[in-house]
């Protein structure tokens, strides 16, 4: 592998690496996997349905008008003079989505969650990349700010990375304008991660549904802090979102703390019901548990990852 | 409980109470802190309001905390004291004893000053009991307040308030009351209190309108008795013939000092023969536990002239004395002290004075009580009388005149006298003679002055005589009095007299069968001593009594006497001060100054009562040799200052000892003080461990 470890340049404090070499072996072992199958529209690595052009013989047909004269089998017309066509396994290219939310909310954390959600979005990159898989990568706030569509090749890993690397935290998070935004765009088919908090004051099930519309292969992957899942807040405050200044005026009790654990596990059930519900494949992780095994193991648990 | 400081706790209460109240309504200063989306924690406080009914409560937690601490600090503030002593009774006597030994220092406080703050805070908790919550439960309306009346004694009660229930105004009465140097007596207090406690007497109203004169009004009486409290240190000399008729009585004891070391007696004498030479006499007695040494200083006209040092052992233990008290039957004059060998020094010792002085004995050493540690004698100059005799001829008289140590005798017979001869005054007023001898003659219109009748009767317009007795001796006589001191009259036989009735106000020295025969008697500034029958018609001239009579009587009359020589009173006695003829008004000066304007009466001498303290008393303007007088606590009880073991007896009953009322009862703000640490305590682990009910 050449390419060499990708830092996290020129934001002081944040010099972690996005993804570490040792990782990148890892995960040159792992490839994404749809469910589904989609026409790629260019070859991939991908075996697919459809049988195609690769090395890998399939079969023979009688060629009718039309076909591509290329795969006539020369040799068998000059046997048996008969015009039959050469069919091979299909190898096609898969279209990895990743959108990551990038709003202010994200600039949060110990671990941090923007960096977390980049981390997997570089994991995911580098799977898709190593693999010829078309990757594009969206960062989200309240519109789609900072994209990068139709990566392919190994070479581009760097790229990508130093291109997730740039991505600033701002604005606030507006999940149904931007699935709403995304699903008019992107026209083809493939496996789509979301990687966000979820934390929308619009909710996310408009999104959600926007995003379905488009027949894709939907990945939720919930990102929280372990100050959000068990917060550490004391006396009578003045709560302040960091996305759109909202206040709200709290004084820190056990029954509001118990309240709010309780709100929290009960919407992200809710988001995990309504995902399941529509066949969409939801994970919810604290920036806790450490991102590798997010990837190298409950990732490929839940089929994503091969 | 009752507050000793309510109004003053009440004020900081409606400072403090609102204080609080006003920034909890001021909005809470909350901390700003940044979070990733209010989205949940809204939702949650939503939840919680929706799902808490009593979240206003709730939220006010701390405040209702702040507000319990709060109250606990202001109740500490307000000294709230246990009750000891309740009152049932609706009338309450307080008695404070302000006696010499009451001035005795207790740390800061003299037992006076703490007698007071006792009343004061009785008369406090008294009259807050019908303000209680008690009166406000029971809805029958307020109990009658308790009526208090304040008495305060030495040797005389003094009412300081009758019964009243203004207690401000008991209490501003009751921290002016003025110590005093007088002895304890307990008689008076209690007769004045008995006479007081009788039942009030309610007239119906039949009674009022009084138009049919109904006999049927009837008094009502009074259901509740009345109670004593006697605030002292129950060093009462006498209590046998205490006598309490109705009511109960309790003591509230103070004082438990036992150092002191006083001089009991200081006496002066001239010497007869050489009258420069002045005899001190003076006694010191030590009523501590332990051994003492001290000095005692004596002035003349506040110059030290001698310094004389006296060891004293301590007296011996109380509970021996107590054993002894108990042994021998109570006796009215029973003194408890002199019982300690070594613990009382007399000490005696000769003074130059050629001139009048004031005689002050002092002890350098500091004790408790202060008021006996100096005393005072008054020395009149050195005298020798001067005696003029009127007679005829009296051989006997010159003869024994003639060997007295007299500064001159005269004299004249009737004849002279009354033609001016030997005028009784000088052109100044001043008089020439100290005695005038009347023998057998009787002048008329005499001045003021000092006169012996031998033989003739004074006054004849008060003085009714008897008829002549023939050949008697002398039935009766009063050997303790100065003039008849070592006169032995046993064998003397009158040959003729005649018994006088005299007036109540004269004293008899000697009766014979039939009346007095021999008397004294004062009126209008003229001092007599009439012996009713003349000197050579007895067979008295022939003995050696004669002469002796002749001198005590003269030393008597002319005031060089012992009893006229640095006379010593008891605070609380009467000074009689003699005035001149011509001035209508003396200023008298007590020993811290302070002035009193004294008015003559007819006899020519004023009276003054308020010799409430020790000390020298002057008078200005006033009869030359009579212008000082001193006032001497020498007094055992009042000096002995220790607490006594035995329980005070009136009537034969114990009387009840009360516990004092406790300065600040420390125990009771600090539990307020301790709950409210833990209060704040409490608050502190709710506000950081957000639990709330």
């Amino acid at each position: 592998m050449a390419t060499a470890p990708v830092r996290t340049s020129d934001k002081p404090g944040n010099d972690k690496e996005l993804l570490s070499p040792e990782f990148m072996t890892k995960l040159e072992q792992l490839e994404i996997l749809s469910r589904r199958i989609f026409v790629g529209r260019m070859k991939g690595e991908r075996r697919s349905k459809k049988r195609g052009e690769s090395v890998e013989f399939a079969d023979y047909r009688n060629y009718v008008v039309g076909d591509d004269l290329r795969f006539l089998d020369w040799n068998v017309y000059a046997r048996l003079e008969r015009l039959l066509l050469k069919l091979f396994m299909e190898e096609e290219d898969l279209n990895v989505t990743v959108l990551l939310d990038v709003s202010k909310s994200m600039d949060w954390g110990e671990p941090h969650k923007g960096l977390y959600v980049k981390r997997v979005a570089a994991a995911l990159a580098y799977i898709g990349l190593v693999h010829y898989d078309r990757v594009s990568l969206y960062g989200y706030s309240n519109n789609l700010a900072h994209e990068m569509r139709g990566v392919r090749g190994r070479r581009l890993v760097s790229q990508v990375i130093r291109f997730l690397d740039d991505i600033p935290y701002e604005g606030h998070s507006d999940f149904t304008e931007v699935a709403k935004r995304f699903a008019v765009r992107h026209m083809g088919k493939g496996v789509v991660v979301v990687l966000s908090d979820f934390m929308d004051k619009g909710g996310f099930a408009d999104g959600i549904r926007y995003l379905l519309s488009r027949d894709l292969d939907l990945y939720v992957i919930q990102v929280l802090s372990p100050e959000e899942v068990d917060p550490t807040l004391v006396g009578d405050l003045k709560l302040r979102d960091v996305e759109d200044d909202d206040l709200a005026e709290v004084t820190i009790s056990a029954p509001l703390l118990a309240k709010y654990k309780a709100n929290l596990q009960a919407y992200c059930t809710a988001l995990k019901d309504h995902c399941t519900r529509r066949g969409i494949t939801y994970l919810f992780t604290s920036t806790r548990v450490d991102f590798d095994v997010l990837v190298m193991s409950y990732l490929r648990q839940r089929g994503l990852l091969r | 409980m009752s507050f000793l400081n309510l109004w003053w706790a009440a004020a900081v209460a409606a400072v403090v109470v609102p204080l609080l109240l006003i920034l909890y309504f001021l909005k809470l200063r909350r901390r700003d802190e940044l979070v990733p989306s209010t989205l949940l924690w809204k939702r949650a406080v939503q939840d919680l309001q929706v799902n808490a009914p009593f979240q206003r409560l709730r939220k006010n937690l701390l405040l209702l905390l702040q507000l319990l601490i709060l109250a606990a600090a202001i109740l500490a503030l307000a000294r709230p004291i246990i009750r000891t002593t309740a009152a049932e009774e609706e009338r309450v006597v307080i008695l404070i004893d302000r006696s010499a030994s009451m001035n005795t220092r207790e740390g800061d406080q003299t037992r006076l000053e703490l007698a007071k703050e006792q009343a004061v805070r009785l008369v406090k908790t008294l009259n807050r009991r019908s303000r209680g919550w008690r009166s406000f439960l029971s809805l029958g309306g307020a109990e009658a307040e308790t009526k208090v009346m304040v008495v305060a004694f030495a040797d005389r009660a003094q009412i300081i308030s009758p019964f009243t229930t203004n207690t401000a105004e008991l209490e501003d009465l009751i921290r002016e009351i003025k110590p005093t140097d007088g002895r304890t007596n307990l008689q008076e207090p209690l007769q004045l209190a008995e006479a007081y406690m009788a039942p009030p007497v309610r007239f119906t109203a039949g009674m009022e309108e009084g138009l049919e004169g109904s006999p049927s009004a009837t008094p009502e009486s009074a259901a509740a008795p009345a109670k004593l409290i006697l605030i002292s240190d129950a060093l009462v000399a006498d209590t046998t013939d205490l006598v309490l008729k109705s009511g109960s009585m309790e003591l509230v004891r103070i004082g438990a000092a036992q150092d002191n070391v006083g001089i009991t007696t200081l006496r002066t004498r001239r010497d007869y023969e050489r009258p420069e030479i002045l005899s001190v006499f003076l006694t010191v007695g030590n009523y501590g536990p332990d051994p003492v040494e001290t000095d005692v200083s004596v002035y003349v006209d506040g110059t030290l002239r001698t310094v004389e040092t006296v060891r004293l052992a301590g007296k011996p233990d109380a509970a021996e004395e107590g054993a002894d008290e108990a042994a021998k039957p109570a006796e009215a004059d029973e003194r408890p002290a002199d019982a300690g060998e070594g613990s009382v020094a007399s000490l005696a010792f000769d003074l130059a004075l050629d001139k009048a002085g004031v005689i002050e004995a002092r002890l350098s050493r500091d004790d408790a009580l202060a008021t006996d540690n100096a005393a005072y004698a008054v020395v009149p100059p050195p005298r020798r009388q001067r005696v003029l005799v009127v007679t005829e001829r009296n051989f006997v008289l010159d003869a024994v005149l003639r060997y007295l140590p007299l500064e001159k005798h005269t004299f004249v017979t009737p004849r002279e006298f009354e033609s001016g001869k030997a005028p009784l005054h000088d052109d100044e007023g001043k008089p020439q003679y100290e005695v005038v001898v009347f023998d057998k003659y009787l002048p008329e219109d005499l001045p003021a002055g000092n006169y012996l009748y031998l033989g003739v009767c004074p006054e004849p317009d008060r003085i009714q005589l008897g008829e002549p007795q023939k050949w008697h001796p002398f039935i009766w006589w009063d050997e303790t009095h100065p003039v008849l001191r070592h006169v032995a009259l046993e064998h003397v036989y009158v040959v003729e007299s005649r018994a006088a009735e005299v007036p109540k106000q004269a004293e008899v020295l000697a009766e014979g069968p039939d009346g007095p025969i021999l008397f004294r008697y004062a009126a209008e500034g003229r001092h007599s001593l009439v012996l009713m029958f003349p000197v050579e018609k007895a067979t008295w001239c022939g003995k050696n009594s004669f002469p002796i009579f002749v001198y005590n009587a003269i030393r008597y009359l002319g005031g060089v006497g012992s009893e006229g020589e640095g006379e010593v009173y008891r605070p609380g006695a009467a000074l009689r001060v003699p005035v001149p003829a011509d001035v209508n008004k003396v200023r008298l000066f007590r020993p811290d100054g302070s002035q009193a304007t004294l008015l003559p009466d007819a006899s020519g001498t004023a009276c003054f009562g308020g010799t409430e303290r020790v000390g020298v008393y002057r008078v200005e303007a006033g009869v030359p040799g009579h212008e000082q007088f001193a006032v001497n606590l020498e007094d055992d009880w009042e000096s002995d200052i220790a607490p006594r073991q035995d329980p005070l007896t009136v009537d034969a009953r114990e009387v009840k000892e009360v516990g004092t009322i406790k300065t600040s009862t420390p125990e009771v703000w600090r539990w307020f003080v301790g709950a409210g640490l833990v209060l704040v305590l409490l608050e502190w682990w709710i506000y950081n461990r957000r639990v709330m009910l």
